[in-house]
């Protein structure tokens, strides 16, 4: 079920009612609506997967209740590993099985030794790369001491599945998204209609910015060879927008949609791309994610403290992971290397906490963000191409700066500039919402919300949906 | 909640309004503008007579050069749309019919199209014409085609927003200023000038049985008194299953197979496609075959 669905708006709609008219201040009958909700939305795309996220509640909620119950730290430790070997185990296997089994044939002809190609059919289970680090977390709290398990397994199972954010996110922490299963929900009416608010922006985000620039995006990466410099650039442009407004969009509608529950979900991204080094950049780009690494990975290596080497050592470690979290392909990873070495010069000198303030415009901070963005357009070429060597083509191709023609007519009949208005009406919105959550704000409130619906119904495609790409990772 | 649902049905309210007035703009606009693709075109035409209408795909818009026609003295209208099938075909065929535009002659562009189940119209095609769903004509092909007629046309703007791609915003906003398409209509013809490079084609190994919207354009064209021609373009000298076009010549009565006519391969755009100096060796064929 998309969120940008009909099949959804009706969903929700139902959920809604259900939720605060025949359940209002029943909390656990409110769980458990959830809870059904959840495996009906999740449902919706392949029933057989719901036993894998049902396999990893039980085994998450038994072994966390075992972990805090046994005093010995050697058990303690065995049921932590336990949790980690099937979590990342199920994780390994359904996402990146073909990946390592290709990448040993490949190493094999390297050195001329021909095996014989094998390979397993598996569909990837949807969003299972998001709810298995949310299950992950909670079972390392509990081991850590830093949050007590519970007893109440509706509730757990609940909070695994909580249908706004099961698929992409923003992953939550236990301790933050758990206690409000056990809290009385109370309907608030600023709190609903500042979630009304995220769902049409993320709307506005996913329907008009991503799917418009997805339709240029998709021919400009499949015929790069034939385009000109220019082309190439915005197709890279393009693909920045098109990926950020497609998961920030989808971040937003989740968070909108837990407001209307009663739920707070952490933000995700806040305005990214007006971030002025790629410090700031990956503090605001898919926080959940960032900052889950940090806790779990960064921070346990041990993180900025130490020698050069062992920062640098971190650093590419933290990097090279959030690649490979995003997909079995070399692309993803390499992608991740060139973050890590954007970010190295930033450590070394100490200037990657520089620019931790609220975002202002001045000539020197906008020079810096206009540089941070083309460095990360760079970047996304790695993450589109289907291929190490066709992305670097498309580079080399980009800086070959032939500008022979600057507007060209493309085969999907549209000119390759077409989509440049929309983006720079995103800006102008995105400039509105600096420092806040929407560009609704201020007076006039209700007006805005129009003029943003206006907006998708007017600029919004219809005619080919697209589900989000974060639902591949 | 009281104050949210009113809030909430504020705001369905207004979207619903929004629906309306942006249906009957858009409509307005795209009905009151130059016709900016051919069943649009079809429709504009009335009460006129040519020597000649072709009818197909991209084989036929890319390969009847009507200027050729011209210089001998003859009208013909070029009715090939790229991607069409044989339901589009019929279609077309069926209002202009009712527009009471007469031909000589028919000519319809069957090969590996003939294997089409059922009529379909095809959703591009669709798209042209449905913000004329409320002329009678149109109406009753969609009422009768469209499996979403119903939303299409009780709905305000839903068929807008579903066909976004072919007439959205891009559609209205070029319509609003006027802006015919990136060739002329009347010509009809969309020339390509690439050289085939390695191309080749396959065609499917047998014909279907019986095709369907092959008898109603039959039958349509018997009501009128004309004997439709079916041909085949040109295809290039790479092309598979070449069987299923001696199929085609023993099952239709009027059948013309034109797929080798044109033997050289730097005539074609690509294998099912000429370029300019290939349609213009096949349209002067077609010329002396049929006109002289």
């Amino acid at each position: 079920m998309l969120f940008n669905s009909i099949e959804y708006f009706v969903f929700l709609m139902l959920i809604f009612s259900l939720y605060w008219v025949l359940l209002k201040n029943k909390t656990k009958q409110q769980n458990i609506l959830i809870l059904v909700s959840s495996y009906v939305f999740y449902g919706w795309w392949d029933y057989r997967f719901l036993f894998l996220i049902l396999f990893s509640t039980v085994l998450d909620y038994t072994l966390s209740l075992y972990i805090h119950k046994t005093s010995k730290k050697v058990y303690k430790k065995i049921y932590l590993y336990a949790s980690l070997s099937f979590n990342l185990g199920l994780l390994l296997t359904f996402k990146y099985f073909n990946f390592f089994i290709e990448s040993f044939e490949s190493i094999m002809n390297v050195f001329n030794i021909h095996v014989n190609h094998y390979s397993l059919k598996i569909i990837l289970p949807v969003g299972i790369s998001f709810y298995t680090f949310q299950t992950l977390s909670y079972t390392i709290d509990v081991y850590r001491g830093q949050l007590k398990p519970t007893k109440d397994f509706v509730a757990f199972a609940s909070f695994v599945t909580f249908f706004p954010q099961l698929v992409a996110g923003p992953i939550e922490r236990a301790k933050d998204l758990l206690p409000q299963f056990f809290t009385t929900r109370k309907f608030e009416y600023d709190f609903a209609v500042s979630g009304i608010n995220l769902i049409i922006w993320g709307l506005f985000k996913k329907i008009v910015i991503a799917d418009s620039c997805a339709v240029y995006v998709d021919y400009i990466f499949d015929q790069y060879q034939t385009q000109n410099s220019f082309t190439l650039m915005l197709g890279s442009i393009y693909f920045a927008f098109q990926i950020y407004g497609d998961f920030s969009g989808y971040t937003d509608i989740a968070i909108g949609t837990g407001r209307l529950l009663g739920f707070n979900l952490k933000p995700n991204f806040q305005t990214p791309y007006f971030s002025r080094d790629i410090a700031e950049f990956w503090r605001r780009w898919h926080i959940s994610l960032t900052t889950w690494f940090k806790d779990y990975i960064y921070i346990p290596l041990g993180g900025s403290k130490g020698g050069v080497v062992k920062q640098l050592r971190n650093v590419f470690i933290i990097f090279l992971i959030s690649g490979f979290w995003h997909g079995a392909n070399w692309t993803f990873v390499f992608w991740g290397l060139i973050n890590a070495i954007y970010f190295i010069p930033l450590m070394l000198l100490k200037n990657n906490r520089k620019n931790t303030s609220e975002i202002v415009f001045t000539i020197h901070s906008v020079f810096k963000m206009i540089v941070t963005f083309i460095i990360t357009c760079i970047a996304w070429v790695f993450f589109r191409a289907d291929s190490i060597t066709i992305a670097m083509d498309y580079i080399r191709k980009m800086f070959s700066f032939n500008f022979s023609k600057l507007i060209t007519y493309t085969n999907i009949e549209r000119y390759n500039v077409e989509v440049v208005p929309l983006i720079f009406l995103f800006l102008i919105l995105e400039l509105f919402a600096v420092n806040h959550e929407t560009p609704i704000r201020g007076k006039m409130k209700f007006f805005k919300t129009l003029i943003l619906l206006l907006f998708i119904i007017v600029f919004g495609v219809y005619s080919d949906q697209k589900e989000f790409i974060y639902f591949q990772f | 909640m009281k104050r949210f649902l009113i809030y909430f049905f504020k705001i369905i309210a207004c979207v619903l309004c929004m629906l309306c007035v942006l249906d009957f703009t858009y409509t307005l606009v795209i009905k009151n503008s130059v016709p900016r693709n051919k069943f649009r075109y079809a429709l504009s035409l009335k009460n006129r007579h040519y020597d000649a209408l072709f009818l197909g795909s991209s084989r036929v818009e890319n390969s009847i050069v009507t200027s050729e026609f011209k210089k001998q003295g003859f009208s013909i209208l070029n009715m090939g749309i790229s991607g069409a099938k044989l339901g589009d075909t019929y279609f077309l065929l069926k209002l202009l019919n009712e527009n009471k535009v007469t031909f000589d002659k028919v000519f319809v562009q069957v090969d590996y199209l003939y294997n089409e189940d059922g009529i379909v119209f095809t959703e591009a095609r669709k798209a042209y014409l449905i913000p004329l769903i409320r002329d009678e004509n149109v109406k009753q092909i969609f009422k009768k085609y469209d499996d979403d007629f119903l939303c299409n046309y009780y709905i305000p703007f839903y068929r807008y927003a579903k066909n976004s791609y072919r007439v959205g915003f891009r559609e209205f906003f070029n319509s609003l200023l006027n802006k015919g398409p990136r060739y002329s209509l009347e010509d009809g013809y969309v020339p390509r000038y690439n050289v085939a490079k390695h191309k080749k084609f396959i065609l499917p190994k047998h014909k279907i049985k019986k095709s369907k919207v092959l008898e109603e354009i039959n039958n349509l064209c018997e009501s009128i008194n004309l004997t439709p021609v079916y041909f085949t373009a040109p295809f290039c000298n790479n092309l598979i299953n070449e069987q299923f076009l001696v199929e085609l010549k023993n099952d239709l009565n009027n059948f013309f197979d034109y797929s080798k006519v044109i033997e050289n391969d730097e005539n074609f755009d690509d294998c099912q496609h000429l370029n300019d100096k290939g349609a213009r060796e096949f349209t002067n064929q077609l010329i002396r075959d049929f006109f002289e």
